[in-house]
């Protein structure tokens, strides 16, 4: 499963780019039509559910984003095939910033629904964590002077971070029951209807297309870097 | 149009968040695009220097 | 193995202002709690069980710095590499003097700070068998971070950052009184992924 990249792999990403620009640039407004104008109000959250739109798929990419980084760092360490380490150091900054948007669209969001501006409940306490295991890994790399190692220390920690993760979910369940008896009244979405799937449909393709078009602008920053790198030593 | 724009009273949440929502999301584009072409500029230059 | 304790342990012995600065960082930290929240009985006794974790977790990340680095600077450690083939012994010799060094004077002071803090003899028993087992996990935790960000620059606050979301689930179930058996758990798991990942770091540093 050796995979080398050639330089006529970087010559089409290069010539990919502005199409994939225009198809984020498309699908946002699109699904800015949709969300803001064509799906109703919710019934009982009225229109502060709109926030929904662009929340969810932060949330599902912040996590995605996880998985793939912890997985392209396993494959490296298996297969010690170095393409998997460029994925995963061009992929992991795009999963900060999708974190740090769902926990601030979420809080803004939990403001008007849960009159408060965050609740210590698993789903939200992980993310934060996760948050914070994008930042040590991303802040590891840079500070550990030789690369190469940096990149192999600050692939063991991704891994122990995705271990890490469903401990604390686990363990923040356990100590919500612990010390708070159910005093949230947790949203619970019993089945969404159509014309509220088909925003937040087109938002989640947007929000994929800036995924992948952010990390292959990524992947050549970061293939110039490892060149720089190897020129200079 | 103002209807619209108040949002049945949660303009503020609303247009806050997609405010930063998108204002992060084009920074942070705008951010490896501009690193993207430094680094393709010294690469260029310690590429001319070795030859 | 013995012979690295003894090396270690003696080593902290001839500069013993390791141990009374970290026991009374531990102190000073529980003292602040009176100061910030005031001096009422219940509130006090509910508070120390919990900011007690948060003392330890402080008082172990700041000697982080310290398992591993005066050897990997100094050299000793690609001598002991060398002359070990399995470096796992070393490891496990670091965990146990860390342990020593830094955690079990917490403990024996901790029994006298908690009656300073009303708690009543079967709490203190309480926290001290959470505290002891929990205290074990927190130092395997520590030296992987620490094996791993040797070649890193001196920033205290990089490694805090590493480890504080690794010690979340030690603090949740450390501050609930039954809930050792969990946390002992948990101890295992972290040794058994502890032993592993330093290994790897040091062997990494190392070559």
């Amino acid at each position: 499963m050796y995979i080398k990249i050639k330089n006529n792999h970087i010559e089409f990403i290069k010539s990919a780019n502005p199409y994939l620009i225009f198809a984020t640039i498309f699908a946002f407004v699109i699904g800015l039509y949709y969300s803001l104008f064509q799906s109703p109000p919710d019934y009982i959250q009225g229109d502060s559910m709109r926030i929904m739109y662009i929340h969810v798929p932060s949330a599902w990419f912040a996590l995605m984003t996880y998985s793939i980084l912890a997985g392209s760092c396993v494959l490296w360490f298996i297969t010690r095939n170095p393409l998997f380490n460029v994925v995963a150091r061009s992929i992991a900054q795009v999963g900060m910033v999708f974190t740090l948007m769902s926990l601030i669209t979420g809080s803004i969001w939990g403001k008007p629904t849960w009159g408060v501006w965050w609740v210590w409940d698993a789903r939200l306490t992980s993310m934060l964590i996760l948050f914070f295991l994008y930042i040590a890994y991303i802040f590891l790399w840079q500070a550990i002077s030789n690369k190469e190692l940096a990149s192999k220390i600050s692939a063991a920690l991704a891994i122990i971070g995705f271990i890490n993760i469903p401990i604390i979910k686990f363990s923040v369940d356990w100590w919500n029951t612990l010390h708070q008896p159910a005093s949230i009244s947790k949203l619970s979405a019993p089945s969404i209807d159509e014309s509220m799937l088909i925003p937040l449909f087109i938002m989640t393709a947007a929000c994929f297309l800036f995924l992948v078009t952010v990390s292959l602008i990524r992947f050549r920053l970061v293939l110039i870097e490892n060149k720089i790198l190897r020129t200079s030593n | 149009m103002n209807e619209f724009l108040d949002m049945g009273g949660y303009a503020i949440f609303i247009w806050s968040s997609y405010g930063i929502f998108f204002f992060s999301l084009i920074i942070f584009f705008l951010i490896n695009i501009s690193n993207l072409r430094k680094y393709e500029k010294i690469f260029s230059k310690t590429k001319n220097k070795i030859e | 193995m013995s012979n690295l304790i003894k090396r270690d342990l003696l080593l902290s012995f001839y500069s013993s202002a390791n141990f009374f600065f970290t026991v009374s960082f531990f102190i000073l930290v529980l003292i602040l709690i009176p100061f910030a929240f005031g001096t009422q009985t219940d509130q006090l006794k509910n508070l120390f069980k919990g900011v007690v974790w948060i003392a330890l977790a402080l008082s172990i990340i700041i000697t982080v710095d310290r398992i591993f680095n005066a050897d990997y600077e100094d050299g000793n450690l690609d001598i002991i590499m060398q002359k070990n083939k399995t470096i796992e012994y070393l490891i496990i010799s670091k965990y146990i003097t860390h342990w020593f060094i830094y955690c079990l004077p917490l403990l024996v002071i901790l029994p006298i700070l908690s009656f300073l803090f009303y708690l009543d003899y079967s709490e203190t028993i309480q926290i001290f068998i959470n505290l002891f087992i929990g205290s074990f996990g927190m130092v395997f935790i520590a030296n992987f971070v620490s094996a791993l960000t040797l070649g890193a620059r001196r920033t205290i606050f990089l490694k805090a950052i590493i480890m504080i979301p690794l010690f979340v689930p030690f603090i949740i179930f450390g501050s609930d009184a039954g809930s050792w058996p969990i946390l002992l758990a948990l101890s295992m798991l972290s040794f058994v992924i502890s032993i592993y990942v330093t290994a790897y770091g040091l062997r990494l540093y190392g070559e």
